[in-house]
């Protein structure tokens, strides 16, 4: 790398200033798609990113870790889409500006980047619960609902920088309308596709019990069919992260 | 500079060298990038102290990700995988490996995966059961495509998953649920034994 790169790199890291985390309470989390047995589980307070990590943020880690440039990431943890929007390895370019959330990042690369920053990814738990607050209104749960199924539904091209929609209760912004997001425990979602069972039922053990709660909830059950059916090394264009860490 | 960051940094360091190693000796390139062995972090090994999975690098291996305490397909998966193994030429099976990593750390110690491995009487210079912590185990299933998730019963829900992998890690089949003939896998394991 070029002295030039590394003045403009330190540059960088001076103008950013660190994503702040907002406290969100414990509680308890009752899964969606429940099994037979799941009872709810008990949430401990933690912090989150108050929004997703931007192209800006995850250039300065990849700079500082060179093993997960688009070139040199292992394919068993990025696939070829990893980064397919920037320019060039350490180039953001046209397409992704530094603002944006970042996206077209593996769960490897997402969960690498907050375990470098002393955090790690938010478990299902814990972002459904700061995206869902128990306290909320009837009124603000319908507007929230009405506004993700919006986003869901919106054909995107073009991503807004992150942080601009605004907060929720607990002080958190863009969980919903701007990007889809990793989470820690990803592959513990397993919905059977098609409900009458059949030959993707019968790659699970216990599959057969599992059952939807609230099925008016038309938004959460999305969340969970596209985490369900999105490997881990996939790289995707509305599909960023957040950080979170168990408060102190 | 704290442990865990002198860890992170030996980690990165092994997995420079390791991708090195890896592209320096490969026939297919293409596939060098994908060896399930490059994965970070020690495992506890029921009865043999810690590994890498680097250390796992050389033979051809089956992975099957299970837990001990499982009521209904677990049993018949390792049942399964112990009779692909009697099935196998003399040969080949001297070849392969028999990796075994449990999806329930908690519950699954070290000390349980070895009891597991004595009653079902798997020979311990074959078959290699891991303990990683729950992050490891995360990582590996991601790496590998299996889903799982506790029941609130103490079982889990996961995917009925046989893989093949060559002596690079690299996964080169797998066999999903249980209605599926066991001789196409012996098949498969004796011929990628015998490539070497």
């Amino acid at each position: 790398m070029s002295a030039a790169a590394l003045t403009l790199a330190a540059l960088l890291a001076a103008a950013a200033p660190a994503v702040g985390m907002k406290r969100v309470p414990g509680g308890s989390y009752t899964p969606f798609i429940a099994m037979k047995d799941e009872r709810p589980i008990p949430v401990a307070p933690f912090e989150l990113d108050e929004r997703p990590v931007t192209n800006a943020e995850y250039l300065e880690f990849v700079r500082a870790h060179p093993e997960w440039t688009r070139s040199k990431v292992p394919r068993l943890l990025a696939d070829e889409s990893y980064l397919s929007h920037w320019a060039g390895d350490l180039v953001l370019g046209s397409e992704a500006a530094p603002e944006q959330p970042v996206t077209f990042v593996s769960w490897f690369a997402a969960t690498a980047y907050c375990r470098e920053l002393g955090k790690r990814l938010p478990s299902e738990a814990e972002w459904e619960l700061a995206a869902n607050p128990p306290d909320e209104s009837a009124e603000a749960k319908a507007e929230a609902e009405r506004r993700i199924l919006a986003f869901y539904a919106r054909p995107r091209s073009v991503l807004p920088r992150a942080g601009v929609t605004p907060p929720n209760v607990y002080g958190v912004r863009d969980l919903y309308g701007v990007i889809w997001e990793w989470i820690a425990d990803w592959n513990a979602s397993v919905v059977p596709m098609d409900p009458r069972g059949g030959a993707s039922a019968q790659e699970f053990c216990g599959g057969a019990a599992i059952a939807a709660r609230e099925p008016e909830s038309y938004a959460t059950f999305m969340r969970f069919a596209f985490r369900s059916s999105v490997e881990q090394h996939f790289a995707l264009h509305h599909l960023g992260f957040r950080c979170a860490r168990s408060a102190p | 500079m704290s442990r865990a960051r002198l860890a992170r940094r030996i980690a990165a360091l092994a997995l420079g060298a390791a991708l090195l190693a890896a592209g320096c000796g490969r026939r297919d390139g293409q596939s060098s990038g994908m060896s399930l062995w490059q994965l970070q972090g020690r495992w506890s090994r029921a009865g043999d102290g810690e590994v890498e999975l680097a250390s796992l690098r050389g033979s051809p291996a089956f992975l099957l990700l299970f837990y001990s305490t499982c009521q209904s397909v677990c049993p018949a998966l390792v049942h399964d995988l112990q009779t692909i193994a009697q099935k196998l030429p003399p040969a080949a099976r001297a070849r392969l490996q028999f990796v075994l990593v449990t999806i329930d750390p908690e519950h699954d110690t070290v000390p349980r995966l070895a009891e597991f491995a004595r009653e079902k009487e798997l020979d311990p210079a074959r078959w290699i059961l891991l303990h990683g912590s729950s992050e490891q185990v995360s990582e590996l299933a991601a790496a590998v495509g299996v889903r799982y998730r506790p029941t609130g019963s103490g079982q889990f829900t996961h995917t009925i998953r046989i893989m093949l992998l060559d002596r690079d890690g690299v996964e080169r089949e797998h066999w999903d649920g249980l209605d599926r003939p066991l001789d196409p896998i012996v098949r498969a394991a004796t011929e990628l034994a015998e490539r070497g």
